[in-house]
C-alpha cells in the first residue's frame, strides 16, 4: 500500500509543483498521466526516494523515508523498488546475467541465477545469458530490464516513459510484459506516461 | 557478483585508459624498486669486502683504481710493487697485518690471486670441501668459480696470462698445471669469485719474463732497494713509529706483488705511512674514502634515473585520475542507476576508489616484475663482464616503503573523482540522461 498527501516539489528558483493525493493498494496498478513538463518525473523520483518532498508526505506500508539515513533510504529503495526508464541502462562492462544480479547483490539479497535464468525465459532471451549487455538490441535490452525490476521481488515497480519510442507493436508487447510480470511477481506497477496506449491495460489513473 | 568483482570488469571493460595507467606506473615503480636494490646490494658488497681493511699499499695511479682492483677485483691493477721496497710500510709497527695480493694470471677469466692464508682468514671463509692451499701451484677456488668452471677438488687446470682472457695482451698459458686442492663455501665476498695460491706460484710462474721494473738496475738488488727506500723522518716525536731497525733485507725482496691489504694497529698510520713514500712509486688508498666518493659520482646518476622515475609515476597518477575522471562522465548514468537499485553513497565511493587501488596494484606488481626482470639483464651483463651478480630475489624495507607511497598515490589519484561519485544528483543524471 502506497499512499502520498500534500505533496509538493520546489526546484531552485522555480514554482512549487503540487500533486494530487492518491492512495494504491497491495498489489494494483496505476498510471500517472500528464503532458511533458508537468512533473511526471519529478513525481516518479520522489516515490522512487530519488528526490525527497519540499512538503507533504508519502508512505509506504505506513513508513515515511524522512526519518531514515541516506544509506538507509538507499537500502530502502533497492529492497523495495524497481524502476524501469525511458532508455534502458545497463552497466555496460557487465553480461546480462551480471546486470540480472545487480538489484540483488546491491540490496543484499542472494543472487539467484536460477531465478535470472526463469525469468530470462519468458522474454525468450534465455540463451543470451552470458552475452555482453552491449551486444543485445535495443528491443532485447528493454525486455532485459524489465526483468531486472522484478528481479528482487519489490513492492513496487516504477516505470517512467517505458513505450514513448516505441511502435504499436512494440509497445503493446512492452505492456503486456510488464502488467503480467509485475502481477506475477505480486508487485505494484506505477507507470509515468503522457502514453494513452496504457488507457486499456490500467484502469486506476491519476491525471496531473 | 560483489563490488571487487564489479571493479575488475569496469577496468577490464576501459582496458586501453587502464593499460596506460598501468604501464606508466609499472616504468616508475620498477625503476625506483630496481635503484632501491642496486644501491642496497651494491653498498651490502662493498661493506662486506671493504670490512677492516683499512689501507691498499700498490703502485702510484688512481687510488680509486688500486682500491677496485684489490679489493673489488673489478678493475686492472695499478702496476706492481717490489715487496722489499713495500717493507717500510708492510713491516711498520702501526701496521698489524699486511695481505700480499699478486695478479697476472686466470683460468677462464677468474682471477687467480697469489696471496697468503690470512686473506682467507680475513674474510673468515669457511672450506667446503679439501684444505687450504699449502705450496705451489696448489689452489683453493672460490664457490662461484668452482660452480662456473666446473672444477673439483684433485683437478687440474693451466692458467692463461692477463686478468681476463680476452683482455690480456700477450696471451699465452703457461705451461705448469694448478691443482685444485680445496673449495671454499659461497661468503657472498669476493674470494667466491677468485682462485687463491700461494704468492709464490705468481712469482714462479713469472720467473724471467721481461719487466721495465728489473731491467732497471738500480733495484735489482736487494741492497739497493733499501737505498731506494723513501727517507725516514729523522727527528721529532713521530720516530718510535717507525720501525725500530730498518726492515731486514729478505729473500724475496726483489719479488713483486700487485698490492697489500692492510689491517692497522693505531689510527696514527693514516697520518704517518703516506709521508714515508712520498717520493716512492707506491700509494697508500684508503677504501672507506675512495667508495664513498665512488658513491657519491655514483649517486648522481641515480639521483637524475630517480628523479626521472618519480616523473613518470607522477605521470601515472595524471593517467589514473584523468582516465577516471573521463569515465566517470561516461559513467555518471550506470552510476546513478547503481544508486536507484539501492547502492549507498558509499558503495559508489568505494567502486571508484577500488578501481583506482586495483590499477595501481597491478602497477605495483608488474613494477616489481619490470624490475627483477632489469635488474636480471644489469646483473648478466656485470657478470660477464665483472663475476658481479646482483640478488634477483631480494626485496628491502625501501620497497616496502615505495609500495606504501604507491598505495597512497593512487588513493589520492581517485579521490576526486570517487568524491564525484559520491555527490553524483541521481534525480538529475537520471532525468536527463
Amino acid at each position: 500500500m502506497l499512499s502520498t498527501s500534500q505533496l509538493g516539489y520546489q526546484y531552485p528558483n522555480s514554482k512549487m509543483i503540487h500533486f494530487p493525493d492518491f492512495v494504491l493498494g497491495t498489489n494494483e496498478h496505476c498510471l500517472i498521466l500528464g503532458e511533458s513538463g508537468c512533473g511526471k518525473t519529478t513525481l516518479l523520483h520522489l516515490l522512487a526516494g530519488l528526490r525527497t518532498p519540499s512538503q507533504g508526505e508519502i508512505l509506504f506500508d505506513n513508513q515515511t523515508l524522512g526519518p531514515l539515513s541516506s544509506n538507509d533510504r538507499d537500502l530502502f529503495r533497492g529492497k523495495n523498488m524497481g524502476v524501469v526508464f525511458q532508455s534502458s541502462a545497463f552497466i555496460s562492462s557487465l553480461s546480462v546475467l551480471e546486470n540480472l544480479m545487480m538489484p540483488l547483490m546491491l540490496s543484499g539479497k542472494i543472487q539467484d541465477e536460477n531465478k535470472a535464468k526463469e525469468l530470462l525465459s519468458i522474454v525468450n532471451l534465455d540463451h543470451k545469458i552470458q552475452k555482453p549487455i552491449g551486444e543485445l538490441s535495443i528491443g532485447e535490452q528493454q525486455r532485459v530490464s524489465i526483468i531486472r525490476s522484478v528481479i528482487h521481488g519489490p513492492k513496487w515497480v516504477l516505470a517512467d516513459e517505458p513505450t514513448s519510442a516505441l511502435d504499436n507493436k512494440n509497445a503493446e508487447s512492452v505492456i503486456e510484459l510488464l502488467t503480467s510480470i509485475t502481477q506475477a511477481n505480486n508487485a505494484s506497477l506505477i507507470v509515468v506516461t503522457h502514453d494513452h496506449r496504457w488507457n486499456q491495460a490500467i484502469s486506476h489513473t491519476i491525471k496531473l | 557478483m560483489n563490488i571487487v568483482k564489479l571493479a575488475i570488469k569496469n577496468i577490464k571493460h576501459q582496458w586501453l585508459d587502464s593499460a596506460l595507467s598501468i604501464l606508466l606506473l609499472a616504468f616508475g615503480v620498477g625503476a625506483i624498486s630496481m635503484l632501491i636494490l642496486v644501491e642496497k646490494q651494491t653498498t651490502e658488497q662493498f661493506n662486506k669486502n671493504i670490512q677492516d681493511i683499512d689501507m691498499v699499499l700498490g703502485a702510484k695511479g688512481s687510488p680509486l683504481q688500486l682500491i677496485l682492483a684489490n679489493v673489488y677485483h673489478v678493475d686492472a691493477p695499478t702496476g706492481n710493487i717490489k715487496v722489499g721496497e713495500a717493507k717500510i710500510i708492510t713491516q711498520n709497527p702501526t701496521i698489524e697485518t699486511a695481505i700480499p695480493l699478486a695478479y697476472g694470471d686466470n683460468f677462464q677469466q677468474w682471477r687467480i690471486v697469489g696471496t697468503d692464508k690470512n686473506y682467507a682468514l680475513h674474510y673468515s671463509m669457511k672450506l667446503q670441501q679439501g684444505q687450504e692451499f699449502q705450496s705451489e701451484y696448489e689452489a683453493t677456488i672460490g664457490a662461484e668459480v668452482a660452480q662456473a668452471t666446473g672444477l673439483k677438488l684433485g683437478d687440474t687446470f693451466l692458467s692463461t696470462h692477463g686478468l681476463d682472457q680476452d683482455q690480456g695482451d700477450d696471451e699465452h698459458a703457461h705451461n705448469h698445471n694448478y691443482t685444485v686442492v680445496g673449495i671454499y663455501e659461497k661468503s657472498g665476498t669476493v674470494i667466491d669469485k677468485l682462485i687463491l695460491t700461494p704468492v709464490e706460484t705468481i712469482w714462479h710462474a713469472h720467473e724471467g719474463e721481461p719487466d721495465a721494473e728489473s731491467a732497471n738496475p738500480e733495484i735489482t738488488s736487494d741492497t739497493n732497494t733499501a737505498a731506494t727506500a723513501p727517507p725516514i723522518m729523522k727527528k721529532g716525536p713521530m720516530m718510535m713509529l717507525r720501525p725500530a731497525h730498518a726492515p731486514k733485507a729478505g729473500p724475496n725482496d726483489n719479488k713483486e706483488v700487485t698490492a697489500y691489504l692492510l689491517k692497522k694497529r693505531t689510527p696514527m698510520a693514516q697520518i704517518i705511512l703516506p709521508n714515508l713514500i712520498k717520493d716512492s712509486k707506491m700509494q697508500l688508498a684508503l677504501p672507506a674514502i675512495e667508495i664513498n666518493r665512488l658513491s657519491q659520482n655514483f649517486g648522481i646518476g641515480m639521483d637524475t634515473i630517480q628523479a626521472i622515475a618519480i616523473v613518470i609515476m607522477g605521470l601515472s597518477f595524471i593517467s589514473i585520475f584523468v582516465s577516471l575522471y573521463n569515465s566517470l562522465k561516461k559513467r555518471k548514468y550506470e552510476l546513478a542507476l547503481m544508486r536507484s537499485m539501492g547502492a549507498s553513497k558509499w558503495r559508489v565511493f568505494s567502486l571508484i576508489q577500488l578501481e583506482g587501488i586495483i590499477t595501481t596494484f597491478l602497477g605495483i606488481v608488474m613494477g616489481g616484475v619490470l624490475s627483477r626482470l632489469g635488474l636480471s639483464i644489469l646483473s648478466s651483463q656485470l657478470n660477464n663482464s665483472f663475476h658481479y651478480q646482483f640478488q634477483i630475489s631480494d626485496f628491502s624495507l625501501g620497497e616496502l616503503i615505495l609500495v606504501g607511497t604507491t598505495i597512497a598515490g593512487g588513493i589520492l589519484a581517485c579521490a576526486i573523482p570517487a568524491y564525484q561519485a559520491y555527490k553524483l544528483d541521481i534525480s538529475k543524471t537520471l532525468a536527463h540522461e
